[in-house]
């Protein structure tokens, strides 16, 4: 049975509004959580596997820019490793070798003997079993008695710059969801205002008929609800379209791999259930506002 | 059923539109409202419908002050109270039948029994051939007795029309005077809002007169055997 309206809320003017501003303003929405996700697999590809995992250098050069004796710079990095050993909080040691430094290098360096002019610092990649902060303190107490020029680095700390990058990206996409989200809350409250100041004789006479506020409240909301699961449907169409668009054509190869952690199945959910929560918060605040203005009636 | 006592009435700041009202009617009772333009008869309806509140006195209507009622008990006494408005006051999208079904939508009445009894009272009062027909589409006759139509088609306990023969031809009006008539052997408490002599002439009923904001009762057809107050 087709479901009936005591008032004039279909095709109106006020109808076709929010019908057009709900469908742009899920696409915004659907790009600003395709931005988050997209931020947030960024950080994940460059923060994984750094995860309790440090590096130790013993550098072959002091503080004040002279060349350490090989002998006392080999005994450094020995005592090092024996000391990596005794610790039982340590998962994994490894050695990086002179061959792979010169290999990592090379692309400023070339294949010259540089060592001689300038030795290599000795690396040794270490992980840790748990991310306790006080095993990290504990261990660079210990290597600072064998030498103070031996350094201790969280491979996090390394990232951390570009990570502040992808967390502002993130905390900007955040913020643009719940402004959008304000904004659909806005302008059905206005929506709903103006629509009910236009049939306001009408609402009177429903109300002086013995009407319950919920009576008309639930007009109001059953007509938004279905608008805006019209909108949102076709915006969240465009913005699917358009966004994998992006993806798929216009970003660079560089980000290969990127879309297909983005369709995984949690967010395919999160992002279908997108209409569906802007059409029910749209009723929602359709109904508190009809209902808002139904209580300055005597 | 319906008691005033020292009502007063005011639009915003501007000057008393009633003056001191007090008046009591019982249950089943049929009264004219009658009195010179501008004298206050449609504010009076308006407090009897329950579409303002008193800016002082107390009204009692169903044995509710509504000076305190709750919103629900306010709710449950209009859903008691048939109003037929001067200007009828139709929703214009819809069509005659549903602008006489609302009432009964309103309280949840199931489809099948409203078609049932929209159709009869439409038929009733000659409309049967206009259910589709939107207000606008209507003649001014016919929109007033959709009007009635939607104050009566819930059995109220209260009927106030304000002017509701105004403009229909005599025969028609003395057939709506006659439906007036039964609903009020039935029990329906009434009260008629005219200006017209020949209605009150030949439907023999009390009439409430305002003139310079104040009420006086006449207890008989005749305008000049008035007493002021209570009836």
């Amino acid at each position: 049975m087709t479901r009936r309206y005591d008032l004039p809320l279909i095709k109106d003017a006020l109808s076709q509004f929010q019908y057009a501003l709900t469908a742009i303003l899920t696409v915004l929405l659907l790009w600003a959580v395709t931005a988050f996700f997209l931020a947030k697999d960024q950080a994940n590809i460059w923060t994984q596997g750094l995860d309790n995992t440090l590096t130790i250098e013993v550098p072959a050069i002091n503080d004040d820019g002279e060349v350490i004796e090989t002998e006392q710079h080999t005994e450094h990095k020995e005592q090092a490793l024996a000391l990596l050993h005794r610790k039982g909080y340590i998962s994994s040691i490894t050695e990086i070798k002179e061959e792979e430094l010169k290999q990592l290098v090379a692309p400023w360096l070339g294949d010259g003997d540089f060592e001689k002019i300038v030795p290599y610092p000795a690396f040794i990649r270490v992980t840790l079993k748990s991310s306790d902060k006080s095993n990290i303190n504990d261990l660079e107490n210990a290597l600072e008695e064998i030498s103070e020029t031996i350094k201790l680095r969280s491979h996090k700390e390394w990232m951390g710059q570009l990570l502040s990058l992808t967390n502002t990206a993130m905390l900007i996409a955040s913020i643009a969801i719940a402004l959008l989200f304000f904004v659909i809350g806005i302008s059905i409250a206005f929506a709903v205002k103006a629509r009910m100041e236009m049939l306001k004789g009408d609402v009177e006479i429903l109300h002086l008929m013995g009407a319950p506020a919920s009576y008309i409240a639930k007009q109001f909301q059953r007509q938004t609800f279905l608008t805006g699961l019209r909108g949102s449907f076709v915006g969240f169409f465009i913005g699917l379209v358009s966004a994998l668009i992006v993806i798929k054509f216009i970003m660079p190869g560089s980000v290969e791999g990127l879309h297909i952690a983005y369709l995984d199945t949690v967010r395919i959910v999160i992002l279908a259930a997108l209409p569906i929560t802007i059409s029910f918060l749209s009723a929602i605040i359709a109904r508190m506002t009809a209902f808002r203005i139904m209580m300055r009636l005597p | 059923m319906i008691k005033f006592e020292h009502v007063g009435l005011r639009y915003g700041i501007g000057p008393e539109v009633l003056k001191d009202v007090s008046f009591e009617l019982s249950a089943g009772s049929f009264h004219f409202l009658t009195g010179p333009s501008g004298a206050g008869k449609t504010s009076l309806m308006r407090l009897m419908y329950l579409g303002k509140k008193p800016t002082r006195g107390l009204i009692n209507i169903f044995g509710q002050n509504i000076n305190s009622a709750s919103r629900k008990v306010l709710t449950q006494s209009r859903q008691k109270i048939g109003t037929v408005f001067q200007d009828f006051r139709l929703i214009q999208h819809l069509s005659a039948f549903d602008n006489i079904a609302l009432p009964l939508r309103i309280k949840g009445q199931n489809e099948k029994e409203i078609k049932s009894n929209v159709e009869e009272l439409m038929h009733w009062v000659g409309l049967e051939d206009c259910a589709k027909a939107l207000p606008s589409t209507l003649s001014g006759g016919q929109q007033q007795r959709v009007a009635i139509a939607r104050a009566i088609i819930a059995k109220p306990k209260l009927l106030l029309a304000d002017e509701p023969t105004g403009n229909l031809d005599e025969r028609i009006g003395h057939r709506l005077m006659t439906l007036f008539e039964k609903l009020n052997q039935m029990g329906t408490t009434i009260v008629i809002a005219t200006h017209s002599e020949s209605i009150m002439e030949t439907y023999k009923h009390p009439r409430m007169i305002l003139s310079n904001h104040t009420l006086h009762i006449s207890d008989s057809a005749s305008p000049y055997n008035s007493s002021e107050g209570a009836l």
